[in-house]
């Protein structure tokens, strides 16, 4: 079977859904909850302002799904195209790390929101916070290279 | 489902891109993978939830609801918990989406009307928790986007969000505990992809990354509720060990527009309402009674907080000198512009009572720094720093 393609997804818990009392109470009380949720924001709409908060609720489910999935796929496809295999787990999960912590650290690093009379926020060197993280992150990953490929070389003895 | 196809999966699939038969191959998809992940992501937005809605409920008490000011050390934990779980779900909840980002093509699209219920659930879940945390980010971050206010926006997104989720375990409860108790392989393609060279990681590898990415995040922020971790959390917006006087601020003096007020010899604190001797007192006047000292928390709604050595008047001792029941509810008000954001706060009989809730005149062993709210401001035990009036001019008896 080695180079034959593997099945291709298939969700089984579509089969396994059950849409039985309780999946039923659940939509009665999430339900409630939504709606409550919905009251809220309507009526306090000059605070929550609807229109704009609709477009972070949705646009950032938009860009999750039509931006940032198909980029990973795509740099997943790339790394996969240019890597041995031997390494390609540990780079890509230390990638997929480094690229949740940059994109957390952002707004920190950048200082969008600094206050130039309150030197207490934001206090310290954001940049090389993230140097400091990111170098633990690869650190990690080495580590963890190293280790699979010490138990390799051990079970061949 | 028994018998004949549906309605809706008689729909001819489309064949091309993400709809096409197969399209996604990636070990990663599986459902035992989506099923650890949506319990992580399960327990931490329940945990966010409620210590958000406590949060609330501390700022905007309904008549049925009282908080106490013991444990003094509560709403620090509660508050501390809700940011740092909320920072640590961002790996978990982008890794939980990766897992089941092929459900978003899945074809046909509907199976039937409760599957229909089902997926449009989803768009509250997914767009609110993202909407939850990009905009929790963003709030200690000091850095907003949007136009709208954070804490009732929030608080309405959270509401949305946690009921779309009690949807989605209804529907997903028997799913999920399948994929976790069967052996059955296809529920868990992972290895066998892996092994066959399609995977970059196998479902271990992407489960340890998602759940070592929480971690980092934690460690990396937590610090500025966690003294011991301060140094080490070098992504934390706050250091609880920087700051005026060696405590952090969140609204200075001059943001505020009260530095002249503050400063000037003409300040006075006034106490009236229900009191039987309404009182005008000076900065001197402040000093030269019977203070305290005491260690309180600052917690603020960001998610920091640092330990202060607080020295001032218990507002029960204020009270008995105007002749009021220290059993009164209070009110105390800043010299910062009437509705501006917390320029008030009110403090329930309980709170009162406490010897620890007091106007404070020094902080640290020296006078009030203006922008920790010289010349007097509120501080007692177990209350958001939203609540720690500064720069107080007056006090209402109730």
């Amino acid at each position: 079977m080695s180079g034959a393609l593997p099945p291709p997804f298939e969700d089984p818990s579509e089969h396994t859904s059950r849409y039985g009392p309780a999946f039923w109470s659940c939509l009665a009380i999430g339900g409630g909850c939504m709606a409550f949720g919905l009251i809220s924001l309507f009526s306090r709409a000059a605070a929550t302002d609807p229109p704009n908060f609709a477009v972070f609720f949705v646009g950032l489910a938009l860009i999750h799904d039509l931006v940032l999935a198909p980029v990973v796929i795509g740099v997943a496809w790339l790394l996969r195209s240019v890597t041995p295999r031997g390494i390609r787990g540990v780079l890509f999960g230390a990638l997929a790390v480094s690229a949740v912590v940059a994109g957390f650290s952002i707004p920190f690093v950048a200082g969008w929101g600094i206050q130039p009379d309150n030197p207490s926020f934001l206090p310290r060197d954001y940049g090389l916070g993230l140097l400091v993280v990111l170098a633990w992150v690869w650190i990690t990953a080495v580590a963890i290279g190293l280790a699979r490929v010490w138990v390799r070389r051990g079970g061949r003895r | 489902m028994s018998g004949g196809r549906s309605r809706f999966e008689r729909i001819s699939p489309p064949r091309a891109g993400p709809f096409r038969e197969g399209a996604f191959r990636s070990p990663l998809h599986s459902v035992r993978a989506a099923a650890v992940l949506g319990i992580a992501l399960g327990v931490a937005f329940t945990v966010c939830f409620v210590t958000g809605f406590m949060s609330h409920l501390i700022q905007h008490p309904p008549s049925f609801f009282a908080w106490p000011a013991r444990p003094a050390w509560l709403y620090r934990v509660t508050q501390g918990i809700h940011v740092s779980t909320g920072i640590a779900s961002i790996p978990l909840l982008l890794a939980k989406l990766w897992t089941v980002y092929p459900r978003f093509w899945t074809w046909p699209p509907l199976r039937s009307v409760p599957h229909l219920v089902e997926r449009l659930a989803l768009l509250p879940l997914v767009g609110g928790s993202l909407f939850l945390l990009f905009t929790g980010v963003g709030s200690i971050a000091r850095w907003f986007p949007w136009s709208f206010s954070f804490p009732p926006a929030h608080y309405a997104a959270a509401w949305i969000t946690i009921g779309a989720l009690i949807v989605h375990v209804g529907a997903k409860a028997g799913a999920t505990r399948l994929a976790l108790s069967s052996r059955s392989p296809e529920l868990d393609t992972g290895p066998v992809a892996a092994e066959r060279g399609w995977g970059i990681l196998s479902r271990r590898g992407f489960l340890g990354a998602a759940f070592g990415g929480a971690v980092a995040l934690w460690v990396a922020t937590v610090g500025q509720t966690v003294r011991p971790l301060a140094s080490i959390s070098v992504l934390a917006p706050r250091d609880p060990r920087v700051g005026p006087q060696g405590l952090p601020v969140n609204k200075t003096a001059s943001s505020a527009g009260v530095v002249d007020a503050a400063t000037s010899d003409a300040w006075r604190l006034t106490v009236g309402g229900s009191v039987a001797t309404p009182l005008t007192l000076s900065l001197g006047d402040l000093r030269s009674m019977r203070l305290r000292e005491a260690d309180v928390v600052i917690a603020c709604v960001d998610g920091w907080s640092a330990t202060g050595r607080w020295c001032g008047i218990p507002v029960r001792d204020l009270l008995l000198l105007a002749g009021a029941p220290p059993s009164s509810a209070v009110r105390i008000e800043s010299l910062q512009r009437p509705g501006a954001a917390y320029a008030a706060s009110e403090l329930d009989p309980g709170q009162v009572a406490d010897p620890d809730t007091m106007l404070a005149v020094a902080l640290n062993g020296a006078p009030l720094h203006i922008d920790h709210g010289f010349p007097a401001r509120l501080i007692g035990p177990n209350r958001p720093g939203v609540q720690q009036t500064k720069w107080v001019s007056r006090v209402v008896v109730s």
